[in-house]
C-alpha cells in the first residue's frame, strides 16, 4: 500500500501546485480607475506620451472637464492618449485638434516593432463621435430619466440581457478593439493587439498595447479598471 | 427390532457411503466466451435436486470452482452469476470430474442487481421501481472520456451542458436542482444552481450507474423530484487487479501559442492552453479472505476554448408572450456577439476504500476521497477558481438473523472553493459547503414475500459564502439547514407475476415543519419476457440555502436575492411503463406525468431602480413525457442501442420558461469481437437534440414606453456523432483511437441575451488516443514464463 501511495503522490501534487513564473511587469499602470464606476460618464484621464504628464490623474475632471481637451489652447496639444473605462481617445478628429490617430499592427508582436519608419506611412484612423459607446454612470442615467420625465423602475440602468446603459462618445474606433466588454456576466477581454498611436504633434509615434484590465497587484476580488499597458516610442 | 450389533453395522456402512459421496468433487471452469479468459469470483449455486439444500462456490483466479457432491445423485444443476456477464445455467453428470462453462458478456445489463430504488440489492428484473442500469465497464469500453459524456449518451432525456463556468444539467425538462446525484447512495456538496462538480466522478472507478426517474426514488429525499442518479463504486473481485491508462485528445483551441514569461497574463495563457490529457490508476486487492482494498486515482486536464457567433443577436417578441403587442416584433442587433469562453479544467481525484466482508454476519466499509480542481475560465480577471473536496465515511451492516439486518452509516462531504491570483501567490476562500449525514436502517424479510426497510437519516447542510450580505463587503457568513427524514418501505412479492412496493418518506425541519410523501409502485410480469410497471409518488424539494438566503450585489449591476418565505415545491409523479427483454432484445417505454405545485423559479424584477433576480414559488407546472430505451443484440458481435425522450412542458400565461427541447435521442452501434488473444471494439454513437423554442424575460421600449417583455429564442436541432475503435492485445493492453464530433458540428448561433447555456459546447471534431494496461496480468504472465523457464 505504501508503494501505491508513493506512486500517487506525484499525481496529487500535479493539481495542487501552481507555478508563478511570470516576469515582473515593466509597463505603465493607470493611476486610478476611470469611467462610469466613478459616478461620471465622461471621466477621461489624459496622458502626454511624449512627456509622461497626466491630466485628471487624481479624480474625474479635476484638472479640466470634458471638452476642454479640445477647446483649451493651453492643453489642446499637451496630450496624446486618454482613457475612460475601456475606451480610448487619441488627440485627433472629434476628440482633439492634434494630428494624432491610431492604427492596428496586429496580434501580439509588441517587441518586433522598433522603427518609426515601419509605421509613419500607415493609415492612421482619427477619432469620431459616431462609433464608440461608453457606459453611462448611474447618476447620469438618472439625470437623463428626470430630464425626460421617464419612470425609474421601467427604465433600469442595468438590463441583464444587454448590460448597463451606454451612450455615444468621441473616441478612437481602432483603439476601441483593444478591450472588449461583454455582459452578462460582465467581462473585459483584451485583444492583445499592438497598436501605433501618433502623437498630437503628428511627428512622433508610440507603439501601444493594453495587457490587463487589472493592475498587477490587484487584490483578489478587487476592482478592475486600473489598466496596465505598454507604450514605447518608435524612433 | 434390529439387534444392536446389526444396527451398528448398518450405521457404519451408511456413514462410510456418505464419506464416500462427500469425497466426490466436480471442478467447474468458467471462462469468458471468445477470449477464453477465466472469470474470477463468479458465484456458482448448485444442487443435486430441487428439494435439497443449495450450495455456493466461488471461482478462483483460474476461474475454477470446486463443487462438493454430498448426496447420491446422477447429476448436479448449477447456476453461475458474475457482474457484467449473462447468467449461465446447466446440468452436469456427477461422474464427470471437470466441466467447462463459457459465459457471454452482458450487453443489456438486465441481469444486474440494483439498490437505488429500494436500498436493497435485488435483481433489476424483479424491481418494481423502473431503474436504468449502465455498466461502468461498458462505458469505458465505448470510449467515453468522462461520465458526463457517457450519461448524456446512455440516458434518455439527460443533457449535461458545459457552459462558460461549470456545467448545467437537465433531465425530463427539469434543471439540476431536481436531479439528485449520489455516490454510493450519499449526497455531495458544492452545488452551483443545483449543479455539483461532475468532474468528481471518475469513470474508471465506477462499477455501474443506476438511474431512477421521477420522484419514484423518494427513499433518497429532497431534490429527487426529476431523478436519482446513483453511482456505485467499483470493488475488486480478483485477488489483485491493477489497471493504468492514459488518454490524449487533440487541443480544443490554441489561444496563446506563443505564451512567454514576459507576458503579463502568462499564467492565464498557459492555463488556458493546458493539454487535453487524462491518466488514471486503479488498484484493487483482496487482503486475506475478508478484506478488500480499492484505490482509484484520476488526473485530467483540458484546454479552454471560445465559441463564436458571426451574426448579431436576434430577438423575436411574440404577441403570444406579450399580449400588449399587436403583432410579433423582431429586433436584430447590429453588432456581433463577443465569443463565449468555455473553461478548461485540471483536476485530480483520489479515493481509497476498504471493505470487510461478512465476519460472523458483520460487514463494513470505510472510505475517503480527495478531489482538487482548478477551473481556468477565459475571463481575464487575474484569478482562477480552485476547489477542493474531502469526503469521508463509514458503513456497517450486521445480519442479526437470516431475516433481520441493521445498518448504520456516517457520511461527510466538505467542499471549499477559492479564488487564486494569477500573478501573486495568494488565494482567498469564497465558498465553503459541507454535508454531514448519519443514517440508520433496519430491514427484514421475516414475513414471507415481504422485504421491509425502515430508516432514519439526519442531514446537516452548511454553506459559507460572501454572497449573503447584499453588499460588496465580501464578508463571509454561514447559513445552515438541517432535516430529519424517515422512510418506511415494503416490497411485497405477491406472486411470481406481481410485486408491489409501498412506501412513505417523512421530512421534518424547523424551517418547513413536517411533511409526508407516499409512494406506490407495482410490477406485473405476465410472462418471463414482459414486465409492466406503474408508479405513483409524491416528491418534494425544500428550497436550497441559496434560494432562501442569497443576497448578492453583482458589481452594482443587479442583485440576486433569496426568499426566506418560500415554501418547498411539491410534485406528483405518475408513470406507466412496459418492458420486454429476451436474449437478443431489450425494449422499454415509459410514459409519465410530473405535476408541480409551488415550483421555485428565479424571476427578474425591477424595483429600487435596478434589476433584482429573485426566487419565488410560481404556480403549477405540468410535464408530460415518454421515454424509451432499446438494445438489440442483432448478431453475436453487433448491438444496436437507442434512447428517445419526449417531454411537453406547460406554458405559464403563454410564456415558455423551460429551455428543454421536446425531443432528444441517442443511438449507438457497437461491434465487439472477442478472440483468445485479440479483441476488437467499434462504437459509433450519435446524440440528437431537437430544436428549442423558449421565452426569455426582457424589457422592450415601444413608442417611448418601456415594458416588461419576453423574447422568443429559437435554437436549431443538432446531432453530434462519435466514433471509437479499440483493440485489446493478449488480454492485458488496449489501444483505442477515436474522433468526437466526427462531422465537425459547430453551432452557428449562441442564442441571444442570457441563453448562452443552451447550445452544445463543442469545438468541433477532435481525435483522441487511449492506452490501458492490466498491470497485474502482465506480472502474472511474467511470473508464469519465469516458472516455465
Amino acid at each position: 500500500m505504501s508503494r501505491i501511495l508513493l506512486y500517487l503522490s506525484p499525481l496529487l501534487l500535479l493539481a495542487s501546485c501552481v507555478e508563478y513564473e511570470a516576469e515582473p511587469f515593466t509597463g505603465h499602470t493607470l493611476p486610478r480607475v476611470t469611467g462610469y464606476t466613478t459616478g461620471v460618464t465622461n471621466d477621461w484621464l489624459y496622458i502626454n506620451l511624449r512627456t509622461g504628464k497626466t491630466y485628471n490623474a487624481e479624480a474625474p475632471n479635476r484638472d479640466f472637464a470634458d471638452g476642454c481637451q479640445r477647446d483649451s489652447a493651453e492643453i489642446a496639444l499637451d496630450w496624446d492618449i486618454a482613457f475612460c473605462g475601456h475606451q480610448l481617445r487619441t488627440n485627433s478628429g472629434t476628440s482633439g485638434i492634434g494630428q494624432g490617430g491610431a492604427v492596428d499592427l496586429g496580434y501580439a508582436g509588441y517587441d518586433t516593432w522598433v522603427a518609426k519608419s515601419h509605421v509613419e506611412t500607415l493609415d492612421f484612423v482619427a477619432d469620431n463621435d459616431s462609433t464608440v459607446m461608453i457606459t453611462m454612470s448611474q447618476n447620469d442615467w438618472n439625470k437623463y430619466l428626470l430630464a425626460n420625465g421617464l419612470d425609474f423602475d421601467s427604465n433600469p440602468w442595468f438590463d441583464p440581457n444587454v448590460g448597463p446603459r451606454e451612450t455615444l462618445a468621441s473616441a478612437n474606433p481602432v483603439l476601441a478593439e483593444a478591450i472588449l466588454f461583454a455582459a452578462p456576466p460582465p467581462s473585459y477581454t483584451l485583444s492583445l493587439h499592438t497598436y501605433c498611436v501618433r502623437a498630437a504633434d503628428g511627428t512622433r509615434f508610440f507603439k501601444f498595447q493594453v495587457v490587463s484590465w487589472y493592475d498587477a497587484n490587484v487584490a483578489i476580488g478587487g476592482e478592475g479598471g486600473r489598466i496596465c499597458y505598454y507604450a514605447d516610442e518608435l524612433k | 427390532m434390529m439387534p444392536p450389533i446389526r444396527l451398528f453395522a448398518a450405521a457404519l456402512m451408511m456413514s462410510a457411503s456418505v464419506v464416500a459421496f462427500s469425497q466426490r468433487q466436480l471442478t467447474l471452469t468458467v471462462t469468458e466466451h471468445g477470449t477464453g479468459q477465466p472469470i474470477i469470483a463468479a458465484n456458482v449455486v448448485y444442487t443435486t435436486a430441487p428439494s435439497f439444500k443449495k450450495n455456493l462456490a466461488v471461482t478462483d483466479v483460474d476461474g475454477r470452482a470446486t463443487l462438493a457432491i454430498t448426496e447420491r445423485a446422477d447429476s448436479v444443476t448449477y447456476s453461475i452469476t458474475s457482474i457484467g456477464f449473462v447468467p449461465a445455467e446447466g446440468k452436469a453428470s456427477t461422474r464427470a470430474k471437470e466441466v467447462a462453462v463459457e459465459m457471454m458478456p452482458e450487453v443489456q445489463n438486465i441481469s444486474d442487481v440494483v439498490v437505488t430504488g429500494s436500498r436493497a440489492a435485488r435483481p433489476l428484473k424483479l424491481s418494481p421501481v423502473s431503474t436504468q442500469v449502465i455498466g461502468g465497464k461498458q462505458l469505458v469500453e465505448a470510449g467515453y472520456a468522462s461520465l458526463q459524456q457517457a450519461l448524456q449518451q446512455e440516458t434518455p432525456g439527460l443533457n449535461i451542458q458545459k457552459v462558460g463556468f461549470g456545467n448545467e444539467i437537465s433531465m425530463q425538462g427539469l434543471d439540476a436542482r431536481h436531479v439528485l446525484f449520489l455516490m454510493d447512495g450519499e449526497r455531495m456538496s458544492g452545488e452551483m444552481a443545483g449543479n455539483i462538480d461532475y468532474e468528481r466522478f471518475n469513470i474508471h472507478a465506477i462499477d455501474r450507474v443506476e438511474v431512477v426517474k421521477g420522484a419514484s426514488s423518494t427513499l433518497y429525499g429532497s431534490r429527487a423530484s426529476a431523478a436519482v442518479v446513483n453511482l456505485i463504486s467499483k470493488k475488486a473481485t480478483r485477488p489483485l487487479d491493477i489497471q493504468v491508462g492514459a488518454r490524449w485528445s487533440a487541443p480544443n483551441e490554441r489561444n496563446f501559442p506563443d505564451a512567454s514569461p514576459s507576458d503579463f497574463n502568462y499564467m492565464f495563457e498557459r492555463n488556458a492552453d493546458r493539454p487535453n490529457l487524462q491518466t488514471w490508476f486503479s488498484a484493487g486487492a483482496k487482503i486475506g479472505k475478508k478484506v478488500t482494498s480499492q484505490t482509484d486515482v484520476l488526473y485530467s486536464s483540458s484546454d479552454a476554448f471560445y465559441m463564436y457567433q458571426a451574426k448579431g443577436d436576434k430577438k423575436v417578441y411574440t404577441a403570444e408572450a406579450n399580449p400588449w403587442l399587436d403583432s410579433d416584433m423582431t429586433v436584430v442587433s447590429e453588432s456581433a456577439r463577443p465569443p463565449t469562453g468555455i473553461e478548461g479544467t485540471e483536476y485530480v481525484s483520489a479515493q481509497q476504500r476498504f471493505y470487510l466482508d461478512d465476519v460472523g454476519g458483520f460487514s463494513a466499509e470505510v472510505y475517503g476521497v480527495l478531489f482538487k480542481m482548478n477551473a481556468y475560465d477565459l475571463i481575464q480577471d487575474m484569478t482562477f477558481s480552485q476547489s477542493q473536496v474531502y469526503t469521508i465515511g463509514a458503513r456497517a451492516r450486521y445480519e442479526c438473523r437470516d431475516w433481520f439486518r441493521i445498518a448504520a452509516s456516517f457520511h461527510g462531504d466538505f467542499y471549499e472553493r477559492f479564488k487564486r491570483h494569477e500573478r501573486i501567490d495568494m488565494r482567498q476562500k469564497v465558498y465553503d459547503s459541507q454535508i454531514i449525514q448519519p443514517r440508520l436502517t433496519i430491514s427484514s424479510d421475516f414475513f414471507d414475500g415481504h422485504a421491509l426497510i425502515l430508516g432514519v437519516e439526519y442531514t446537516s447542510d452548511d454553506l459559507t459564502s460572501d454572497r449573503f450580505n447584499g453588499d460588496a463587503s465580501r464578508r463571509m457568513s454561514t447559513r445552515s439547514l438541517s432535516e430529519t427524514e424517515c422512510f418506511l418501505q415494503d416490497e411485497w412479492a405477491i406472486s411470481p407475476q406481481w410485486t408491489l412496493s409501498l412506501g412513505v418518506r417523512t421530512n421534518f425541519s424547523k424551517a418547513f415543519g413536517f411533511m409526508a410523501m407516499p409512494k406506490v409502485a407495482a410490477k406485473w410480469s405476465p410472462s418471463e419476457v414482459w414486465a409492466i410497471r406503474a408508479n405513483y409518488s409524491m416528491g418534494y424539494r425544500a428550497p436550497s440555502i441559496k434560494e432562501l438566503f442569497f443576497n448578492w450585489d453583482h458589481m452594482a449591476m443587479f442583485v440576486i436575492k433569496g426568499n426566506e418565505y418560500m415554501r418547498p415545491e411539491k410534485n406528483n409523479y405518475f408513470s406507466l411503463g412496459a418492458e420486454f427483454s429476451n436474449d437478443r432484445l431489450f425494449f422499454s417505454v415509459n410514459a409519465y406525468a410530473n405535476i408541480f405545485s409551488d415550483k421555485i423559479e428565479g424571476v427578474w424584477r425591477v424595483y429600487d431602480m435596478q434589476y433584482n433576480f429573485e426566487y419565488m414559488n410560481l404556480s403549477e407546472q405540468k410535464l408530460l413525457g415518454v421515454e424509451s430505451i432499446a438494445k438489440w443484440h442483432i448478431v453475436s458481435p453487433l448491438t444496436l442501442s437507442a434512447t428517445y425522450s419526449f417531454v411537453n412542458i406547460s406554458k405559464l400565461d403563454g410564456v415558455q420558461v423551460s429551455s428543454t427541447s421536446p425531443h432528444a435521442a441517442t443511438a449507438s452501434l457497437d461491434y465487439r469481437l472477442r478472440r483468445e488473444k485479440y479483441g476488437l471494439g467499434v462504437t459509433l454513437s450519435a446524440s440528437f437534440m431537437g430544436s428549442k423554442r423558449f421565452d426569455i424575460q426582457d424589457r422592450l421600449t415601444v413608442d417611448g414606453v418601456s415594458r416588461e417583455a419576453y423574447f422568443r429564442t429559437d435554437l436549431p436541432s443538432y446531432a453530434i456523432c462519435n466514433l471509437s475503435v479499440s483493440q485489446t492485445f493478449f488480454n492485458f493492453w488496449k489501444l483505442s483511437v477515436g474522433v468526437d464530433n466526427i462531422f465537425d458540428y459547430v453551432p452557428e448561433t449562441l442564442g441571444s441575451g442570457v441563453t448562452m447555456f443552451n447550445v452544445p459546447a463543442t469545438p468541433g471534431a477532435r481525435g483522441h488516443v487511449q492506452v490501458e494496461l492490466l498491470v497485474d496480468e502482465i506480472v502474472r504472465m511474467a511470473k508464469t514464463r519465469k516458472a516455465q523457464k
